[in-house]
Protein backbone atom coordinates (compact mmCIF):
# COMPACT_ATOMS: atom_id res chain seq x y z
CA UNK A 1 0.00 0.00 0.00
CA UNK A 2 0.94 3.73 -0.54
CA UNK A 3 -0.20 6.98 0.17
CA UNK A 4 0.14 6.66 3.88
CA UNK A 5 -2.44 3.35 3.73
CA UNK A 6 0.41 0.92 5.36
CA UNK A 7 1.40 3.82 7.84
CA UNK A 8 -2.19 4.09 9.06
CA UNK A 9 -2.59 0.18 9.01
CA UNK A 10 0.25 0.13 11.51
CA UNK A 11 -0.90 2.97 13.86
CA UNK A 12 -4.20 0.87 14.00
CA UNK A 13 -1.89 -2.35 15.03
CA UNK A 14 -0.57 0.32 17.92
CA UNK A 15 2.36 1.91 16.45
CA UNK A 16 2.38 5.65 17.12
CA UNK A 17 5.29 6.03 15.49
CA UNK A 18 3.51 5.25 12.42
CA UNK A 19 1.45 8.57 13.05
CA UNK A 20 4.13 10.69 13.75
CA UNK A 21 4.72 9.64 9.99
CA UNK A 22 0.98 10.38 8.76
CA UNK A 23 1.26 13.63 10.60
CA UNK A 24 4.64 14.26 8.78
CA UNK A 25 3.34 13.02 5.17
CA UNK A 26 0.38 15.15 5.14
CA UNK A 27 -0.24 17.94 7.91
CA UNK A 28 1.52 20.70 5.53
CA UNK A 29 -0.90 20.12 2.59
CA UNK A 30 -3.92 18.94 4.50
CA UNK A 31 -3.28 22.66 6.55
CA UNK A 32 -3.14 24.59 3.45
CA UNK A 33 -5.75 22.41 1.65
CA UNK A 34 -8.22 23.56 4.78
CA UNK A 35 -6.59 26.95 4.50
CA UNK A 36 -8.76 27.16 1.16
CA UNK A 37 -11.58 26.43 2.84
CA UNK A 38 -11.56 28.73 5.76
CA UNK A 39 -9.23 31.29 4.47
CA UNK A 40 -6.90 31.27 7.74
CA UNK A 41 -3.76 29.42 8.06
CA UNK A 42 -4.07 28.80 11.85
CA UNK A 43 -7.62 27.99 12.17
CA UNK A 44 -6.93 25.59 9.23
CA UNK A 45 -3.83 24.32 11.06
CA UNK A 46 -6.20 23.54 14.16
CA UNK A 47 -8.56 21.83 12.08
CA UNK A 48 -6.07 20.07 10.51
CA UNK A 49 -5.04 19.21 13.77
CA UNK A 50 -8.50 18.19 14.59
CA UNK A 51 -8.29 15.58 11.86
CA UNK A 52 -5.59 14.42 12.81
CA UNK A 53 -7.17 14.08 16.39
CA UNK A 54 -10.11 11.81 14.55
CA UNK A 55 -7.70 9.72 13.45
CA UNK A 56 -5.86 9.00 16.75
CA UNK A 57 -8.84 8.63 19.17
CA UNK A 58 -11.62 7.46 16.87
CA UNK A 59 -9.20 5.34 15.17
CA UNK A 60 -11.75 4.60 11.66
CA UNK A 61 -11.62 1.93 9.35
CA UNK A 62 -10.18 2.99 6.24
CA UNK A 63 -11.51 1.20 3.26
CA UNK A 64 -8.60 0.38 0.75
CA UNK A 65 -11.27 1.19 -2.07
CA UNK A 66 -10.30 5.13 -2.35
CA UNK A 67 -6.64 6.71 -1.91
CA UNK A 68 -5.63 7.08 1.53
CA UNK A 69 -5.10 10.83 0.94
CA UNK A 70 -8.49 11.27 -0.39
CA UNK A 71 -9.62 9.81 2.29
CA UNK A 72 -7.72 12.08 4.60
CA UNK A 73 -8.50 15.04 2.55
CA UNK A 74 -12.52 14.17 2.90
CA UNK A 75 -11.92 14.12 6.64
CA UNK A 76 -10.30 17.32 7.01
CA UNK A 77 -12.68 18.82 4.73
CA UNK A 78 -15.48 18.03 6.73
CA UNK A 79 -13.67 18.74 10.07
CA UNK A 80 -12.72 22.02 8.58
CA UNK A 81 -17.06 22.58 7.79
CA UNK A 82 -17.25 21.45 11.23
CA UNK A 83 -14.57 23.58 12.65
CA UNK A 84 -16.28 26.72 10.96
CA UNK A 85 -19.37 26.13 12.83
CA UNK A 86 -17.78 26.05 15.93
CA UNK A 87 -15.78 28.94 15.69
CA UNK A 88 -18.83 30.63 15.32
CA UNK A 89 -19.85 30.00 18.26
CA UNK A 90 -16.73 30.43 20.29
CA UNK A 91 -13.33 29.84 19.88
CA UNK A 92 -11.05 28.24 22.20
CA UNK A 93 -7.54 26.61 22.12
CA UNK A 94 -4.73 26.14 25.02
CA UNK A 95 -1.79 28.13 24.47
CA UNK A 96 0.42 25.41 24.66
CA UNK A 97 -1.57 23.39 21.57
CA UNK A 98 -0.71 27.00 19.24
CA UNK A 99 3.18 26.70 20.22
CA UNK A 100 3.39 24.61 16.81
CA UNK A 101 1.34 26.78 14.72
CA UNK A 102 3.75 28.05 11.94
CA UNK A 103 3.76 31.06 9.94
CA UNK A 104 1.74 30.87 6.68
CA UNK A 105 4.80 32.15 4.64
CA UNK A 106 6.60 29.00 5.81
CA UNK A 107 4.31 26.36 5.50
CA UNK A 108 3.69 27.27 2.04
CA UNK A 109 7.56 27.98 1.49
CA UNK A 110 8.44 24.39 3.13
CA UNK A 111 5.15 22.68 1.09
CA UNK A 112 5.00 24.43 -2.20
CA UNK A 113 8.76 24.11 -4.01
CA UNK A 114 9.31 26.11 -6.64
CA UNK A 115 8.92 30.29 -7.26
CA UNK A 116 6.38 29.98 -9.82
CA UNK A 117 3.97 27.46 -8.06
CA UNK A 118 4.11 30.29 -4.89
CA UNK A 119 3.30 33.06 -6.66
CA UNK A 120 0.15 30.72 -8.41
CA UNK A 121 -0.39 29.87 -4.85
CA UNK A 122 -0.83 33.33 -3.60
CA UNK A 123 -2.85 34.16 -6.64
CA UNK A 124 -5.32 31.41 -6.18
CA UNK A 125 -6.03 32.69 -2.64
CA UNK A 126 -8.00 35.83 -4.31
CA UNK A 127 -9.85 33.53 -6.02
CA UNK A 128 -13.36 32.06 -4.59
CA UNK A 129 -13.23 28.79 -1.99
CA UNK A 130 -14.46 26.41 -4.73
CA UNK A 131 -11.87 27.21 -6.94
CA UNK A 132 -8.86 27.33 -5.01
CA UNK A 133 -10.44 24.02 -3.41
CA UNK A 134 -10.25 22.45 -6.72
CA UNK A 135 -7.07 23.82 -7.95
CA UNK A 136 -5.19 23.07 -4.56
CA UNK A 137 -6.41 18.99 -5.12
CA UNK A 138 -5.52 19.19 -8.61
CA UNK A 139 -2.36 20.86 -9.00
CA UNK A 140 -0.51 20.85 -5.73
CA UNK A 141 -2.02 17.90 -3.97
CA UNK A 142 -1.72 15.40 -7.57
CA UNK A 143 -5.25 14.88 -7.31
CA UNK A 144 -7.45 13.78 -10.09
CA UNK A 145 -10.59 15.25 -10.98
CA UNK A 146 -12.69 12.14 -9.68
CA UNK A 147 -10.86 12.67 -6.38
CA UNK A 148 -10.64 16.22 -6.16
CA UNK A 149 -14.95 15.13 -6.91
CA UNK A 150 -14.91 12.90 -3.86
CA UNK A 151 -12.95 15.26 -1.63
CA UNK A 152 -15.39 18.18 -2.49
CA UNK A 153 -18.49 16.25 -2.44
CA UNK A 154 -19.05 16.85 -6.28
CA UNK A 155 -19.57 15.15 -9.27
CA UNK A 156 -16.88 14.24 -11.48
CA UNK A 157 -18.81 16.09 -13.96
CA UNK A 158 -19.17 20.04 -11.78
CA UNK A 159 -15.92 19.22 -10.75
CA UNK A 160 -14.41 19.11 -14.12
CA UNK A 161 -16.75 22.34 -14.45
CA UNK A 162 -15.37 24.03 -11.53
CA UNK A 163 -11.70 23.18 -12.88
CA UNK A 164 -12.31 24.89 -15.97
CA UNK A 165 -14.10 28.07 -14.49
CA UNK A 166 -11.46 27.97 -11.79
CA UNK A 167 -8.40 28.23 -14.08
CA UNK A 168 -10.44 30.92 -16.38
CA UNK A 169 -10.64 32.94 -12.97
CA UNK A 170 -6.98 31.80 -11.92
CA UNK A 171 -5.74 33.54 -15.53
CA UNK A 172 -7.59 36.42 -14.89
CA UNK A 173 -6.00 36.57 -11.76
CA UNK A 174 -2.45 36.33 -12.85
CA UNK A 175 -3.01 38.76 -15.93
CA UNK A 176 -4.85 41.54 -13.26
CA UNK A 177 -1.25 41.06 -11.16
CA UNK A 178 0.92 41.52 -14.31
CA UNK A 179 2.22 37.68 -14.36
CA UNK A 180 1.60 35.89 -17.34
CA UNK A 181 -1.26 33.83 -17.46
CA UNK A 182 0.22 30.16 -18.40
CA UNK A 183 -0.31 27.78 -16.30
CA UNK B 1 12.36 16.24 17.41
CA UNK B 2 11.35 18.52 14.44
CA UNK B 3 7.76 20.31 14.43
CA UNK B 4 6.31 17.43 13.15
CA UNK B 5 7.40 15.39 15.66
CA UNK B 6 6.16 17.98 17.88
CA UNK B 7 2.99 18.59 16.19
CA UNK B 8 2.10 14.79 16.07
CA UNK B 9 3.21 14.82 20.04
CA UNK B 10 0.54 17.24 20.63
CA UNK B 11 -1.85 15.57 19.00
CA UNK B 12 -1.26 12.27 20.91
CA UNK B 13 -1.66 13.90 24.29
CA UNK B 14 -4.44 15.78 23.38
CA UNK B 15 -5.93 12.24 22.31
CA UNK B 16 -4.72 10.26 25.26
CA UNK B 17 -6.92 12.68 27.56
CA UNK B 18 -9.58 12.56 25.25
CA UNK B 19 -9.82 9.20 25.16
CA UNK B 20 -9.26 9.13 29.18
CA UNK B 21 -12.43 11.07 29.62
CA UNK B 22 -14.59 8.86 27.47
CA UNK B 23 -13.37 6.03 29.28
CA UNK B 24 -14.11 7.63 32.47
CA UNK B 25 -17.27 8.73 31.24
CA UNK B 26 -18.14 5.29 30.21
CA UNK B 27 -17.50 3.82 33.47
CA UNK B 28 -19.67 6.55 34.61
CA UNK B 29 -22.79 6.06 32.53
CA UNK B 30 -22.04 2.10 32.91
CA UNK B 31 -22.46 2.33 37.08
CA UNK B 32 -25.14 4.85 36.65
CA UNK B 33 -27.18 2.97 34.19
CA UNK B 34 -26.79 -0.43 36.29
CA UNK B 35 -28.00 1.67 39.38
CA UNK B 36 -31.35 3.36 37.85
CA UNK B 37 -31.93 -0.06 35.98
CA UNK B 38 -32.26 -1.82 39.24
CA UNK B 39 -34.49 1.36 40.85
CA UNK B 40 -36.23 0.93 37.53
CA UNK B 41 -36.82 -2.55 38.17
CA UNK B 42 -37.29 -2.48 41.50
CA UNK B 43 -39.78 0.54 40.81
CA UNK B 44 -41.72 -1.77 38.19
CA UNK B 45 -41.87 -4.69 40.17
CA UNK B 46 -43.33 -2.36 43.12
CA UNK B 47 -46.02 -1.05 40.42
CA UNK B 48 -46.87 -4.63 39.43
CA UNK B 49 -47.54 -5.23 43.22
CA UNK B 50 -49.33 -2.63 43.95
CA UNK B 51 -52.21 -3.22 41.00
CA UNK B 52 -51.66 -6.59 41.35
CA UNK B 53 -55.36 -7.79 41.71
CA UNK B 54 -54.82 -9.84 45.15
CA UNK B 55 -54.86 -6.34 46.92
CA UNK B 56 -58.09 -5.12 45.56
CA UNK B 57 -59.86 -8.00 47.02
CA UNK B 58 -62.23 -6.64 49.83
CA UNK B 59 -60.32 -7.67 53.10
CA UNK B 60 -62.37 -10.75 54.81
CA UNK B 61 -64.19 -9.02 57.90
CA UNK B 62 -63.11 -11.74 60.49
CA UNK B 63 -65.57 -13.31 62.34
CA UNK B 64 -65.78 -14.43 65.54
CA UNK B 65 -66.17 -18.06 66.39
CA UNK B 66 -69.66 -17.73 67.65
CA UNK B 67 -70.25 -17.11 71.13
CA UNK B 68 -73.34 -17.85 73.41
CA UNK B 69 -72.92 -15.55 76.33
CA UNK B 70 -76.07 -16.03 78.62
CA UNK B 71 -76.57 -12.36 80.40
CA UNK B 72 -77.81 -11.54 83.57
CA UNK B 73 -80.35 -9.26 82.13
CA UNK B 74 -81.39 -11.86 79.67
CA UNK B 75 -82.54 -14.24 82.43
CA UNK B 76 -85.00 -11.45 83.54
CA UNK B 77 -87.87 -12.95 81.36
CA UNK B 78 -90.91 -14.33 83.74
CA UNK B 79 -90.86 -17.60 84.94
CA UNK B 80 -93.52 -19.50 83.25
CA UNK B 81 -95.36 -22.77 84.56
CA UNK B 82 -93.58 -25.32 82.35
CA UNK B 83 -91.27 -27.15 83.65
CA UNK B 84 -88.29 -26.12 81.19
CA UNK B 85 -89.26 -22.27 81.33
CA UNK B 86 -86.25 -20.06 82.51
CA UNK B 87 -86.81 -18.76 86.08
CA UNK B 88 -86.30 -15.41 86.93
CA UNK B 89 -82.45 -15.08 88.48
CA UNK B 90 -83.16 -12.16 90.30
CA UNK B 91 -86.20 -13.93 91.56
CA UNK B 92 -84.87 -17.03 91.57
CA UNK B 93 -81.46 -16.69 93.31
CA UNK B 94 -83.01 -15.42 96.56
CA UNK B 95 -85.28 -18.17 96.64
CA UNK B 96 -83.10 -20.95 95.95
CA UNK B 97 -81.19 -19.54 98.99
CA UNK B 98 -83.88 -20.29 101.11
CA UNK B 99 -84.45 -23.08 99.80
CA UNK B 100 -80.16 -24.33 100.45
CA UNK B 101 -80.28 -22.63 103.47
CA UNK B 102 -83.69 -24.84 104.38
CA UNK B 103 -82.53 -27.84 102.30
CA UNK B 104 -78.39 -27.47 104.78
CA UNK B 105 -80.55 -27.57 107.90
CA UNK B 106 -82.54 -30.35 107.10
CA UNK B 107 -79.62 -32.40 105.28
CA UNK B 108 -76.44 -31.72 107.31
CA UNK B 109 -74.50 -33.70 104.54
CA UNK B 110 -75.39 -31.32 101.88
CA UNK B 111 -73.22 -28.47 103.61
CA UNK B 112 -70.23 -29.73 101.77
CA UNK B 113 -69.62 -27.96 98.23
CA UNK B 114 -70.35 -30.75 95.80
CA UNK B 115 -69.11 -31.53 92.17
CA UNK B 116 -72.44 -30.49 90.72
CA UNK B 117 -72.79 -27.63 92.85
CA UNK B 118 -69.91 -25.89 90.92
CA UNK B 119 -71.45 -26.88 87.77
CA UNK B 120 -74.44 -25.15 89.13
CA UNK B 121 -72.72 -22.17 89.45
CA UNK B 122 -71.19 -22.11 86.51
CA UNK B 123 -74.88 -22.40 84.95
CA UNK B 124 -75.42 -19.60 86.32
CA UNK B 125 -72.24 -17.41 85.34
CA UNK B 126 -72.27 -16.53 81.58
CA UNK B 127 -71.53 -19.74 79.51
CA UNK B 128 -69.83 -19.73 76.16
CA UNK B 129 -70.14 -22.88 74.24
CA UNK B 130 -69.10 -22.63 70.49
CA UNK B 131 -71.68 -24.33 68.01
CA UNK B 132 -75.01 -24.68 67.19
CA UNK B 133 -74.51 -27.93 67.30
CA UNK B 134 -74.31 -27.77 71.13
CA UNK B 135 -77.02 -26.04 71.41
CA UNK B 136 -79.32 -28.55 69.77
CA UNK B 137 -77.62 -31.49 71.96
CA UNK B 138 -78.41 -29.22 75.08
CA UNK B 139 -82.07 -29.18 73.95
CA UNK B 140 -82.28 -32.81 73.77
CA UNK B 141 -80.67 -33.02 76.86
CA UNK B 142 -83.12 -30.54 78.40
CA UNK B 143 -86.09 -32.81 77.26
CA UNK B 144 -85.49 -35.05 79.94
CA UNK B 145 -84.68 -33.88 83.24
CA UNK B 146 -83.82 -35.69 85.90
CA UNK B 147 -85.40 -35.66 89.37
CA UNK B 148 -81.87 -35.52 91.02
CA UNK B 149 -80.61 -32.96 89.23
CA UNK B 150 -83.21 -30.56 90.22
CA UNK B 151 -82.36 -31.83 93.84
CA UNK B 152 -79.21 -30.82 93.20
CA UNK B 153 -79.66 -27.66 91.71
CA UNK B 154 -82.51 -26.20 94.44
CA UNK B 155 -79.55 -27.50 97.23
CA UNK B 156 -76.65 -26.12 95.52
CA UNK B 157 -77.91 -22.65 94.57
CA UNK B 158 -76.07 -20.87 97.71
CA UNK B 159 -72.84 -22.03 96.61
CA UNK B 160 -73.38 -20.49 92.85
CA UNK B 161 -74.48 -17.40 93.94
CA UNK B 162 -71.20 -17.16 96.49
CA UNK B 163 -68.95 -17.22 93.37
CA UNK B 164 -70.40 -17.15 90.20
CA UNK B 165 -66.84 -16.56 88.74
CA UNK B 166 -65.17 -19.44 89.75
CA UNK B 167 -66.10 -22.78 88.10
CA UNK B 168 -64.38 -25.44 89.77
CA UNK B 169 -63.28 -28.22 87.40
CA UNK B 170 -65.02 -31.65 88.26
CA UNK B 171 -62.24 -33.93 88.73
CA UNK B 172 -60.67 -31.15 91.16
CA UNK B 173 -63.08 -31.56 93.42
CA UNK B 174 -63.90 -34.57 95.59
CA UNK B 175 -66.89 -36.39 94.46
CA UNK B 176 -69.32 -37.22 97.56
CA UNK B 177 -72.71 -38.12 96.94
CA UNK B 178 -75.39 -36.10 98.06
CA UNK B 179 -78.07 -36.95 100.00
CA UNK B 180 -80.96 -36.01 98.07
CA UNK B 181 -84.24 -34.55 100.24
CA UNK B 182 -86.94 -36.44 99.69
CA UNK B 183 -89.89 -34.80 97.21
CA UNK B 184 -91.74 -34.50 99.69
CA UNK B 185 -89.98 -32.13 102.20
CA UNK B 186 -89.13 -30.48 98.74
CA UNK B 187 -92.39 -29.46 97.74
CA UNK B 188 -93.07 -28.17 101.08
CA UNK B 189 -90.21 -26.29 101.95
CA UNK B 190 -88.72 -24.67 98.87
CA UNK B 191 -90.87 -23.18 96.51
CA UNK B 192 -88.69 -22.69 93.78
CA UNK B 193 -88.45 -26.64 93.01
CA UNK B 194 -91.86 -26.25 92.31
CA UNK B 195 -90.18 -24.73 89.16
CA UNK B 196 -86.62 -25.57 88.76
CA UNK B 197 -83.88 -24.37 87.00
CA UNK B 198 -82.77 -27.06 85.40
CA UNK B 199 -79.36 -27.79 84.29
CA UNK B 200 -77.88 -29.90 81.46
CA UNK B 201 -74.60 -31.20 80.30
CA UNK B 202 -73.30 -29.41 76.94
CA UNK B 203 -72.17 -32.14 74.81
CA UNK B 204 -68.32 -31.30 74.04
CA UNK B 205 -67.32 -30.07 70.51
CA UNK B 206 -66.06 -31.91 68.13
CA UNK B 207 -62.79 -29.15 67.45
CA UNK B 208 -62.39 -27.25 70.04
CA UNK B 209 -65.01 -28.25 72.91
CA UNK B 210 -63.51 -28.40 76.40
CA UNK B 211 -63.10 -31.63 77.91
CA UNK B 212 -64.49 -30.25 81.11
CA UNK B 213 -68.17 -30.40 80.90
CA UNK B 214 -69.93 -26.87 80.78
CA UNK B 215 -73.43 -27.18 81.98
CA UNK B 216 -76.15 -24.39 81.60
CA UNK B 217 -79.52 -23.65 82.17
CA UNK B 218 -81.17 -25.31 79.13
CA UNK B 219 -83.76 -22.41 78.46
CA UNK B 220 -80.80 -19.96 78.27
CA UNK B 221 -79.37 -21.95 75.85
CA UNK B 222 -82.29 -22.55 74.42
CA UNK B 223 -83.08 -18.80 74.30
CA UNK B 224 -79.55 -18.33 72.66
CA UNK B 225 -80.30 -21.04 69.69
CA UNK B 226 -83.29 -19.48 69.00
CA UNK B 227 -82.21 -15.95 68.53
CA UNK B 228 -78.29 -17.25 66.72
CA UNK B 229 -79.68 -15.30 63.66
CA UNK B 230 -81.67 -12.79 65.22
CA UNK B 231 -78.75 -11.06 66.80
CA UNK B 232 -77.23 -9.74 64.22
CA UNK B 233 -74.40 -11.52 63.96
CA UNK B 234 -72.67 -13.08 61.20
CA UNK B 235 -72.58 -16.90 60.84
CA UNK B 236 -69.57 -18.03 62.51
CA UNK B 237 -67.17 -19.73 60.52
CA UNK B 238 -65.79 -23.20 61.17
CA UNK B 239 -62.41 -24.71 61.46
CA UNK B 240 -63.33 -28.25 61.31
CA UNK B 241 -65.33 -30.27 58.82
CA UNK B 242 -68.19 -28.63 56.88
CA UNK B 243 -70.93 -28.96 57.88
CA UNK B 244 -74.41 -27.12 57.00
CA UNK B 245 -76.22 -25.45 59.56
CA UNK B 246 -79.88 -25.30 60.29
CA UNK B 247 -80.75 -23.41 56.96
CA UNK B 248 -78.31 -25.68 55.11
CA UNK B 249 -75.42 -22.99 54.88
CA UNK B 250 -71.94 -24.35 54.92
CA UNK B 251 -68.86 -22.15 55.49
CA UNK B 252 -65.51 -22.93 55.17
CA UNK B 253 -62.76 -21.08 55.06
CA UNK B 254 -64.34 -17.87 54.79
CA UNK B 255 -66.45 -18.97 51.34
CA UNK B 256 -69.82 -19.74 51.97
CA UNK B 257 -71.54 -22.54 50.64
CA UNK B 258 -75.82 -22.20 50.16
CA UNK B 259 -78.04 -25.41 49.60
CA UNK B 260 -78.98 -25.45 45.81
CA UNK B 261 -81.39 -27.74 44.02
CA UNK B 262 -83.24 -27.72 40.38
CA UNK B 263 -84.95 -25.50 41.53
CA UNK B 264 -83.02 -23.16 42.85
CA UNK B 265 -79.55 -24.16 41.06
CA UNK B 266 -78.04 -20.41 43.21
CA UNK B 267 -79.38 -21.46 46.47
CA UNK B 268 -81.18 -18.17 47.70
CA UNK B 269 -84.15 -19.07 47.51
CA UNK B 270 -83.65 -21.79 49.60
CA UNK B 271 -82.42 -19.93 52.36
CA UNK B 272 -85.00 -16.79 51.97
CA UNK B 273 -87.56 -19.61 52.39
CA UNK B 274 -86.50 -21.40 55.38
CA UNK B 275 -85.53 -17.72 57.19
CA UNK B 276 -89.38 -16.59 56.34
CA UNK B 277 -87.95 -14.06 53.69
CA UNK B 278 -89.18 -13.55 50.50
CA UNK B 279 -88.76 -16.18 47.88
CA UNK B 280 -87.28 -14.85 45.32
CA UNK B 281 -83.87 -14.10 43.85
CA UNK B 282 -82.12 -13.90 40.59
CA UNK B 283 -81.91 -17.10 38.20
CA UNK B 284 -79.26 -15.67 36.33
CA UNK B 285 -75.93 -14.17 38.20
CA UNK B 286 -73.18 -14.44 35.60
CA UNK B 287 -69.85 -16.08 35.99
CA UNK B 288 -67.27 -14.85 38.86
CA UNK B 289 -69.65 -13.75 41.06
CA UNK B 290 -68.89 -14.97 44.60
CA UNK B 291 -70.79 -15.03 47.75
CA UNK B 292 -68.37 -13.21 50.40
CA UNK B 293 -71.01 -11.91 52.61
CA UNK B 294 -74.15 -13.43 54.07
CA UNK B 295 -75.19 -11.34 57.07
CA UNK B 296 -78.28 -11.04 59.43
CA UNK B 297 -79.47 -7.99 60.83
CA UNK B 298 -82.02 -6.86 63.43
CA UNK B 299 -83.49 -3.79 64.18
CA UNK B 300 -86.54 -2.55 65.73
CA UNK B 301 -89.48 -3.91 64.28
CA UNK B 302 -87.64 -5.73 61.50
CA UNK B 303 -84.88 -7.87 60.49
CA UNK B 304 -83.24 -8.06 56.64
CA UNK B 305 -81.01 -10.44 55.51
CA UNK B 306 -77.79 -10.02 52.72
CA UNK B 307 -76.56 -11.73 50.34
CA UNK B 308 -73.21 -9.71 49.22
CA UNK B 309 -71.58 -11.06 46.00
CA UNK B 310 -68.29 -10.21 44.52
CA UNK B 311 -66.56 -10.45 41.28
CA UNK B 312 -62.83 -9.46 40.65
CA UNK B 313 -62.37 -8.86 36.37
CA UNK B 314 -59.10 -9.31 35.27
CA UNK B 315 -59.50 -7.69 32.20
CA UNK B 316 -59.53 -4.05 34.15
CA UNK B 317 -58.64 -4.58 37.47
CA UNK B 318 -62.07 -3.60 38.86
CA UNK B 319 -64.67 -5.55 41.28
CA UNK B 320 -68.60 -5.61 40.77
CA UNK B 321 -70.66 -6.36 43.32
CA UNK B 322 -74.02 -7.83 43.68
CA UNK B 323 -76.12 -7.27 46.96
CA UNK B 324 -79.32 -8.88 47.76
CA UNK B 325 -81.10 -7.63 50.38
CA UNK B 326 -83.99 -9.14 52.08
CA UNK B 327 -86.19 -7.36 55.01
CA UNK B 328 -89.43 -8.33 56.72
CA UNK B 329 -91.15 -5.71 58.87
CA UNK B 330 -92.63 -7.34 61.81
CA UNK B 331 -95.11 -4.15 62.05
CA UNK B 332 -96.62 -1.98 59.45
CA UNK B 333 -96.67 -2.70 55.66
CA UNK B 334 -93.04 -1.19 54.27
CA UNK B 335 -92.56 2.24 52.11
CA UNK B 336 -91.57 3.15 48.86
CA UNK B 337 -88.48 4.28 48.79
CA UNK B 338 -87.56 2.92 51.65
CA UNK B 339 -83.59 1.31 50.58
CA UNK B 340 -82.46 3.33 48.17
CA UNK B 341 -82.44 7.30 48.14
CA UNK B 342 -81.97 7.13 44.53
CA UNK B 343 -85.59 6.03 43.93
CA UNK B 344 -87.29 8.76 45.16
CA UNK B 345 -87.04 10.52 41.24
CA UNK B 346 -89.99 9.29 40.05
CA UNK B 347 -89.02 10.64 36.56
CA UNK B 348 -85.72 8.89 36.80
CA UNK B 349 -86.97 5.61 37.80
CA UNK B 350 -88.34 2.99 36.06
CA UNK B 351 -91.31 0.35 36.65
CA UNK B 352 -90.93 -3.27 35.29
CA UNK B 353 -92.59 -6.53 36.19
CA UNK B 354 -90.11 -9.33 36.56
CA UNK B 355 -92.04 -12.38 36.37
CA UNK B 356 -95.24 -10.71 37.96
CA UNK B 357 -93.67 -8.97 40.43
CA UNK B 358 -93.08 -4.96 40.23
CA UNK B 359 -89.23 -3.70 40.48
CA UNK B 360 -88.40 -0.11 40.49
CA UNK B 361 -85.23 0.44 39.62
CA UNK B 362 -82.67 2.97 38.35
CA UNK B 363 -79.04 2.50 36.33
CA UNK B 364 -76.90 5.74 37.19
CA UNK B 365 -74.00 5.67 34.04
CA UNK B 366 -71.67 7.54 35.67
CA UNK B 367 -71.29 5.53 38.74
CA UNK B 368 -72.33 2.13 36.64
CA UNK B 369 -74.83 1.50 39.77
CA UNK B 370 -78.37 -0.14 39.48
CA UNK B 371 -80.74 -0.19 42.37
CA UNK B 372 -83.72 -1.82 42.38
CA UNK B 373 -86.55 -2.50 44.99
CA UNK B 374 -89.43 -5.07 45.07
CA UNK B 375 -92.04 -4.27 48.17
CA UNK B 376 -94.44 -6.92 48.63
CA UNK B 377 -96.27 -5.21 52.22
CA UNK B 378 -94.12 -6.47 55.11
CA UNK B 379 -91.68 -8.11 52.90
CA UNK B 380 -89.23 -6.51 50.54
CA UNK B 381 -86.04 -7.11 48.51
CA UNK B 382 -83.43 -5.27 47.26
CA UNK B 383 -80.89 -5.28 44.55
CA UNK B 384 -78.04 -3.21 43.75
CA UNK B 385 -75.57 -4.06 41.42
CA UNK B 386 -72.02 -2.21 41.11
CA UNK B 387 -69.68 -1.95 37.93
CA UNK B 388 -71.77 -3.61 35.46
CA UNK B 389 -73.13 -2.15 31.67
CA UNK B 390 -76.57 -1.22 32.26
CA UNK B 391 -77.23 -4.29 29.83
CA UNK B 392 -75.67 -7.00 32.38
CA UNK B 393 -76.93 -5.46 35.46
CA UNK B 394 -80.70 -5.60 33.94
CA UNK B 395 -79.89 -8.83 33.06
CA UNK B 396 -79.20 -10.07 36.35
CA UNK B 397 -82.26 -7.92 37.73
CA UNK B 398 -84.80 -9.53 34.77
CA UNK B 399 -83.68 -13.32 35.92
CA UNK B 400 -85.67 -12.39 39.40
CA UNK B 401 -88.24 -15.49 39.68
Amino acid sequence: MDNGASSYLRFLDGDNDAFVELVREYSDGLTLFINTIVGDIHISEEAADDAFMKLYVDRPKYKPEYSFKTWLYTIGRNTALNYLKKLKRHRFSPAEDLSYISDETDIEAEYIKGEDRIIISRCIKALKNEYAQVLFLVYFEGLTVAEAAKVMGKSPRQTTQLLYCAKKALKDEMERRGIDGQI
Amino acid sequence: MDRFERRAQAIMERGDRIIADRQKKNTMIRRISFSVSGLCAAALIVIGIWKSPALHRVPEIPQLPETMTTEATETTEPATEQATAPAEEKTTKPKKTEAAAEAATAIPTTAAPAPETVTAAASAAPVRTEAPQAVQTQAAVTEAPAAATEAQTAAEIPVSTAEPEQPTEPEQQPTEPVQQPEEGEELATSPPLQCPTQAVEVATLPATAPETPVTAPATQLATEAAATWEKGTSTPEYTGRPEPDEYGIIRVNGNIILPTSEEDPIGIKTVCSKMGYLDIAPSYIMPGFELTRLITEEQSGSRQLVFGYRRIRNDNNKTNYLWLVYKVSEEADIPENSGFSALADPSEVQVTEINGRKFRYRYDNDSQKLVAEHLDGRYAMYVQIDGLTQHGAERILMSVS
